[in-house]
């Protein structure tokens, strides 16, 4: 499998949809007969390119309103494009909603059937798989009960277990699975595994920035209909956290000051920023390096980095020692309200840990202008040995938008003089003893 | 309008629908048998229902038609078997196209979930309502056969035939449903049609009455409408035990094969549409 060539499992080539907005549905044929157009044209989607490959799973990522489910729903098949091609290869199942094809009366197991009919099993094909399914959902306990008796998260174990008893080459799940308990979402990722595992293809839609990270490898970014971002997830999820909470209000601010920031402004900021870094003797250099970064700029964080137990600037970690993690910021305005925090996360995009000023209930003092703060974060270092990231935020307490934040400022990597297993995440510094009874 | 009577195109259709049917065939016997499950489902007489209905609403006709108004018939046809046998072998077949069609109308509505949602072969959706349809016409024709068996003693030689008329009306149904279902996707409407349809069409057929009695201005009325055929053919079968009308045999066959296939490719063209109005 790994020495072939990709095989290519989906191709979407300029893809284009309109939605005409008619009044009503006769109005429609109406147009098709009479040729005058009865419609408001609405664009879901405009001009989307993107493959995968076999074996490969995408994520879509995506504010409301964005175009996700409509591309799913043409992915799938049960939506026609306005424009551009489509190339699907393969058996497609997809679970667009919960308990689609279930019929609330009936039992979960004579759902089981006509769901696994629909979805294109034969009636021997379902008997020999039924026991699998039952057992995947949990469900056995109440298999036999009618379908509106069960939770939503029964419902969407039973879905779920359906849809992918199927076997299909590719599967496609619209947010079905947020409502999974967490035992149950664990069981679905390790089905998506062993799919991935077998060459079958992914495409799963998510708000879950975590989800998406940990599952897939590659993942898009869609905005008023548009790719905004595509590529490795961990890159385009960090694009998504920014389109939420770093460019809206930027616009905002931008707008109501004319399209940047006047120039006296940025020279007094200028000045400001050079008379900080002289007074903590750091070179420019530094300060702007790594990462990602993005914020209203009401605010800068200068400096940042990790010392050891002699204060001495590191990024070579050992697992079990203390350091402390700080970062310092330059106000440019008065600014109260604040939170400001560090996150830790590995290499495939997961939160390994995350703390702030709000979540331990300490309150930070309104910032003048000109005002240097220092926040440290003293830690044990229990990550087990990897590579990680550090990201640094200065944030509304509210949780509306950042005044600066710098994504991934810092990459630092723990090793461990003990040997533990090189695929877990945390150390927990055990001591092992046997001892004959 | 030309690619109508093309025979490449028509049979590329035809063949498309049949590899469907065959590949879904499970499905659509069993949608069709959860259809006939769920209408008695939670009664108390249960399924004895599906027998209780036609007998009642066949025996109000007949009780009106051959008792109160006391029709009769006959004139220059030699009549084999009594008035009810009459009118029993027409309204059977009617009764079912009432049902299949106005189920059809709004089948794509009533299944927005499996239309919009999963990859589900909507094609069996019109299908299943004609076999569901086709379920009640059988038993009301073994009524037809206890009552024919009890007056006559015996049954003609022609209902040896009714398979082959069944299959017809079955393709028939299933063209009309394609037809009715695509486009009762986008009128709403077409349910009212299709229940007027159903009251004035059982006059409009030759159930009650032979086509003589009806005066000679009206008649042509009568030859327009294309379901009198099916009519006929049924009457020839159960009624007469003989061939009676003859064209109504080679114009069945005709409408039959363009309603299939004709209502199949309007719905093909339509159904791809059915997720932005649903």
């Amino acid at each position: 499998m790994t020495d072939s060539l990709p095989e290519i499992a989906i191709r979407v080539a300029n893809l284009t949809k309109a939605y005409r907005l008619y009044k009503k549905p006769s109005d429609m044929l109406r147009e098709v007969i009479a040729g005058a157009p009865r419609h408001r044209e609405v664009i879901a989607l405009n001009n989307i390119s993107f493959a995968v490959n076999r074996g490969e799973v995408l994520g879509i990522i995506g504010r409301n309103g964005s175009g996700k489910s409509t591309l799913l729903k043409i992915l799938a098949g049960t939506l026609d494009k306005t424009d551009g091609d489509v190339f699907v290869n393969g058996k497609v199942s997809a679970i667009l909603e919960l308990g689609t094809g279930f019929h609330p009366e009936y039992t979960g197991r004579e759902n089981i059937f006509m769901g696994g009919l629909c979805l294109g099993m034969s009636r021997q094909d379902i008997e020999g798989r039924i026991d699998q399914i039952i057992d995947f959902s949990e469900l056995s306990a109440v298999i036999d009960q009618p379908f509106r008796t069960y939770s939503t998260g029964m419902q969407a174990r039973l879905t779920f277990a359906t849809a992918v008893s199927v076997d299909p080459d590719i599967l496609i799940i619209d947010e079905a699975l947020s409502v999974g308990d967490a035992k149950f979402q664990k069981k679905c990722f390790g089905k998506f595994q062993n799919l991935r595992n077998r060459g079958k293809t992914i495409v799963f839609v998510s708000h879950d920035i975590n989800a998406i990270n940990y599952l897939c490898d590659t993942a898009l970014l869609l905005e008023h209909g548009s790719i905004e971002e595509q590529g490795e997830s961990k890159h385009v999820t960090q694009i998504y956290h920014q389109l939420l909470f770093g460019a809206e209000e930027n616009l905002e601010l931008n707008s109501a000051n004319g399209t940047t920031w006047p120039a006296t402004i940025i020279a007094e900021r200028q000045q400001l920023k050079q008379q900080a870094l002289q007074k903590l003797a750091i070179n420019p250099m530094q300060s702007t390096s790594g990462g990602i970064r993005y914020g209203d700029e009401r605010a800068e964080i200068l400096d940042y980095g990790i010392l050891d137990e002699n204060g001495k600037r590191t990024t070579q970690l050992m697992s079990g020692a203390s350091y402390t993690i700080f970062f310092r910021v330059l106000f440019y305005e008065q600014v109260e309200n604040l939170t400001l925090g560090c996150r830790i996360s590995n290499t495939r995009g997961v939160d390994m840990f995350a703390a702030n000023t709000s979540y331990q209930k300490i309150e930070v003092p309104a910032q003048n202008k000109g005002d240097i703060l220092e926040c440290c974060f003293n830690v044990s270092m229990h990550l087990a040995p990897g590579d990680f990231f550090l990201t640094f935020g200065v944030r509304r307490i509210d949780l509306s938008h950042f005044y600066d934040r710098r994504v991934d400022a810092l990459q630092f990597n723990v090793t461990s003089g003990r040997t533990i297993d090189s695929a877990c995440l945390v150390n927990l510094h055990e001591r092992i003893s046997i001892q004959h009874i | 309008m030309k690619s109508i009577i093309n025979v490449k195109i028509s049979y590329q259709a035809f063949r498309e629908i049949m590899l469907l049917l065959t590949r879904h065939r499970q499905l659509t016997f069993a949608m069709a048998q959860r259809e006939i499950a769920d209408r008695y489902a939670g009664q108390s007489l249960g399924i004895l229902w599906a027998i209780i209905h036609p007998i009642v609403i066949m025996g109000v006709y007949v009780f009106i038609f051959a008792y109160v108004i006391k029709m009769k018939i006959g004139g220059t046809h030699e009549l084999p078997l009594d008035y009810t046998a009459y009118l029993l072998s027409g309204l059977i077949p009617w009764m079912c196209f009432q049902e299949s069609m106005s189920k059809a109308s709004v089948v794509i509505v009533n299944n927005a979930n499996l239309v919009k949602q999963v990859v589900f072969p909507i094609e069996v959706l019109p299908v299943k309502v004609v076999i569901a349809s086709l379920f009640s016409m059988l038993i009301s024709l073994m009524i037809l056969m206890l009552y024919v068996l009890m007056v006559n003693h015996s049954i003609p030689r022609t209902y040896l035939l009714l398979p082959v008329l069944l299959f017809f009306q079955m393709a028939l149904m299933i063209g009309i449903n394609y037809l009715l279902s695509a486009i009762g996707a986008y009128f709403r409407d077409v349910k009212d049609f299709v229940q007027i349809f159903n009251t004035i069409g059982l006059y409009l057929v030759p159930i009650f009455y032979l086509p003589d009695q009806v005066p000679s201005i009206f008649r042509p009325l009568l030859y327009c409408n294309p379901f009198s055929y099916v009519i006929w053919c049924y009457q020839d079968i159960l009624y007469f035990g003989r061939v009676e009308h003859w064209w109504s045999w080679l114009l069945l066959v005709v409408i039959t094969a363009s309603a299939f296939l004709g209502g199949y490719r309007i719905f093909r063209k339509l159904k791809t549409m059915f997720g932005n109005v649903l």
